[in-house]
């Protein structure tokens, strides 16, 4: 299904700050699966390909994967390679991280997974999440500067 | 330990995470991984892009620099045992990589870990 990416807001209807209702009553009530650790609550719709992840029981993070599609200005970003979406959105970032196998663009409020960060690999992970959410968290990244 | 090649509908699941032990300073696939359904994978704490997830690596890397290193298996086999139930599936499908993923662990990346500590 296609979903139309808004960084830091929405993927398709689904936006950050919902509830699991609000959520459930997009994606439907059926075949969630579910789980909770110390560090949030999960939801899954695999057959939509959307992972949603809570704090507090509000959505601070939306996840997609094959088969979701999301299109961002009418393309579909698990089309481009690493290197296409590095420079799609390099312009508007001061700083891009990675951990090695994805590219986090804070100011955007946009994250992609590759595996590995080679300027061919293709994303299979893209999530969506508060812009400038994780300051605390960046001693796990390094910056990156080029693909 | 032996590069695990991908069944179709799993994941590689490492215990520990890849990027925190590239972050203490081992190469990349340094540490042991499982093969988990792709289902299970998803449920998981170490996975996805999110806050949660940083939060459950940041956990993981400062129980490993601190050398607490049983605390952080337990920590890693209660995030997967937990993921596999939940997803439906039997834990006892799991028993001998999971058994050799902890045995690779204890017996090769903590010694790594130590000496590294020791540095």
């Amino acid at each position: 299904m296609r979903y139309n990416v808004k960084p830091s807001e929405s993927l398709g209807q689904i936006r950050l700050g919902m509830t699991s209702n609000d959520i459930r009553s997009i994606l439907g009530f059926e075949g969630i699966l579910q789980n909770e650790n110390d560090f949030g609550q999960i939801e899954v719709w695999i057959n939509d390909g959307i992972r949603i992840t809570y704090q507090d029981k509000i959505c601070d993070c939306i996840e997609c994967f094959k088969p979701a599609e999301p299109y961002y200005n009418n393309i579909d970003l698990f089309k481009l390679s690493c290197a296409e979406i590095f420079d799609l959105f390099k312009s508007s970032e001061d700083k891009i991280y990675t951990d090695t196998e994805s590219l986090l663009f804070l100011s955007n409020g946009l994250g992609v997974y590759f595996g590995d960060i080679t300027p061919n690999a293709l994303p299979t992970l893209l999530a969506i999440f508060p812009s400038n959410s994780r300051n605390e968290y960046l001693f796990l990244y390094n910056e990156v500067t080029h693909i | 330990m032996k590069e695990l090649e991908t069944i179709p509908g799993h994941d590689r699941h490492e215990m520990p995470s890849n990027s925190v032990l590239q972050k203490l300073g081992f190469g990349k696939n340094f540490g042991p991984a499982v093969q988990m359904k792709l289902e299970a994978h998803l449920l998981t704490g170490s996975y996805g892009l999110g806050k949660a997830k940083d939060a459950f690596r940041a956990a993981e890397f400062a129980l490993l620099k601190s050398g607490k290193y049983e605390d952080a298996w337990m920590m890693l086999e209660k995030d997967f045992a937990t993921a596999i139930e939940k997803s439906g599936g039997k834990l006892e499908d799991y028993k001998q990589a999971l058994s050799a993923a902890r045995k690779d662990f204890f017996e090769r990346v903590v010694p790594a870990l130590k000496e590294l500590k020791g540095k």
